[in-house]
């Protein structure tokens, strides 16, 4: 199990670094929102909330693209086939794709966080703590939830369209905890135990549902 | 038989309908502060129940096609789906209008108006996908699997919703309505009402799938026919093209 | 708007729209069936 899980982790990264203009294009599309709110804010910075918002609009544009992309690609060049092909429990495809998508969006996270307070003026965060967790958990749940719905929408023919728009309202629990987390880790708030506690039940539950329904997932 | 049910169904819904609408709107006592705006709260919360049962009735049926592969369960949690949509869009139309005069704002972020909007984003989401998927199979399980996830996700939204608004400091607060004893039978009426039309609905809607799905079947039958034999391409090509509409 | 417009604009809304929804129903219902009887003619005609 594990080591399927692993070996499918390197097939993706290996495939990424093979063609790093998708994780090129994903950053610079994030910089590039970033300089377009500086200019409609007229240069003076950025209230946190509104921050946090805008990060996270960003982190959800890149999610979309990258994880539409990547399975694309698979599908173009038949590759899925072989994956279900192969013989290992077919969990273990999920959880590998799962862990190649995270770290792919954590890249684009790292990347275009900083932006924010160097162009946008936000204040360096005053505690690191919530918004890492949140960086992570929201890196790891939509990559979950997105890897699921890949699954679900590859038979539909406005998969491009459909995809984002049942990504989102599944995902709002899980938005909703981060983007508080990221704001207070701006603005030094407490009393922000309520937001784990909601990223983590979110994850646990999004984590294990793939795993009870992926054989009636990988039919579709 | 089933003609007949359904206009049991029919004629029982409509003399329902008739009650609940004769004590929302005449039967119960106007309200102390709201006056008879008031009234509109029975329809919106009857409506909102239905809604729940509907969407409740998509995750069972979702589950019962999984487990049994019958296609009449998968007819079911379409129109479900559907009559579910079509509740909680007139109970987002209702709640403004009774918001606006009583709240001043036509929207604010209350965890229940929030999570109803939700809900109405992921089974809209749920319609599209399943028109969006062309093959029958496949399209009855993405389904089935999204109404299931769909619903789990519900008490998610709505606790999170809930967290959210309760650390903000509430602007506006509701205030617990002092229910007469006649507005709680009016709005038990109203209940009982908007579950039997839910009941009617989808009856209606998942008869007109099973009729449509066996319209299309026919067609496939007509474009094969016409495919294996050319020399009658020209007549049936005539009779076909009165079914594109 | 007063509170009675109010209310009447909500009622209205309701069940105007269950009517329609209704009609809509059954209006798409008989099509259905008149396309199948169709079909099953041609299908006839073809033997």
């Amino acid at each position: 199990m594990w080591t399927a899980i692993w070996a499918i982790v390197q097939k993706d990264v290996t495939l990424e670094y093979r063609r790093r203009w998708l994780l090129a294009s994903a950053v610079l599309f994030g910089f590039l929102f970033v300089v377009v709110l500086g200019i409609a804010y007229n240069g003076k910075p950025l209230p946190a909330d509104a921050a946090a918002g805008a990060l996270w609009m960003v982190i959800l544009f890149s999610c979309v693209t990258i994880l539409l992309r990547t399975s694309s690609f698979e599908e173009e060049q038949k590759a899925w086939y072989g994956l279900l092909m192969a013989p290992v429990d077919r969990s273990a495809i999920f959880y590998g794709k799962l862990v190649a998508n995270t770290l792919f969006l954590f890249l684009v996270e790292l990347a275009v966080t900083p932006s924010f307070w160097v162009i946008l003026g936000v204040p360096g965060p005053a505690s690191w703590l919530p918004l890492v967790v949140g960086l992570a958990a929201g890196a790891v749940g939509l990559a979950a939830v997105g890897t699921f719905l890949l699954f679900l929408t590859s038979a539909s023919e406005g998969r491009e369209i459909l995809f984002p728009v049942s990504l989102i309202p599944l995902t709002i629990p899980l938005l909703l905890a981060v983007i508080r987390l990221t704001a207070a880790s701006w603005t030094r708030s407490d009393d922000l135990f309520v937001w784990y506690a909601v990223a983590g039940g979110y994850l646990v539950l999004f984590g294990l549902v793939p795993w009870l329904l992926f054989e009636l997932l990988v039919e579709v | 038989m089933r003609a007949r049910g359904l206009t049991v169904l029919g004629g029982v819904t409509f003399a329902a309908v008739l009650a609940a609408l004769y004590m929302a709107l005449i039967d119960a006592p106007p309200e102390r502060f709201m006056g008879d705006l008031q009234r509109l709260m029975y329809f919106h919360v009857g409506s909102a129940w239905a809604a729940m049962l509907a969407f409740f009735m998509v995750f069972v049926y979702g589950a019962a096609y999984l487990f049994t592969r019958r296609s009449a369960f998968d007819r079911a949690a379409l129109a479900s789906a559907e009559v579910g949509v079509f509740f909680t869009t007139l109970v987002l139309i209702t709640g403004p209008i009774w918001a606006r005069p009583v709240w001043n704002a036509w929207w604010t972020w209350d965890p229940r108006l929030t999570t109803t909007l939700i809900l109405w984003f992921i089974y809209v989401a749920y319609l599209l996908l399943r028109g969006s998927i062309a093959d029958d199979a496949r399209r009855r399980v993405a389904a089935s699997i999204f109404g299931i996830v769909g619903f789990l996700d519900v008490p998610i939204v709505h606790f999170s919703v809930t967290w959210w608004r309760s650390i903000h400091p509430n602007l506006i607060s509701g205030g617990t309505i002092n229910m007469d004893p006649a507005m709680t039978r009016a709005l038990m009426v109203n209940g009982v009402a908007f579950v039997l039309l839910y009941a009617l609905l989808t009856w209606l809607r998942t008869r007109l799938e099973a009729a449509r799905e066996e319209a299309a079947q026919l067609r496939h039958r007509v474009y094969e026919r016409i495919a294996d034999r050319p020399d009658e391409r020209e007549r049936a090509g005539r009779n076909s093209e009165s079914d594109i509409s | 708007m007063t509170n009675m417009q109010y209310l009447l604009l909500g009622t209205a809304v309701v069940w105007i729209g269950t009517f329609l929804y209704v009609v809509s129903l059954i209006r798409r219902q008989n099509q259905t069936l008149d396309m199948i009887k169709q079909l099953k003619q041609s299908l006839e005609d073809g033997r």
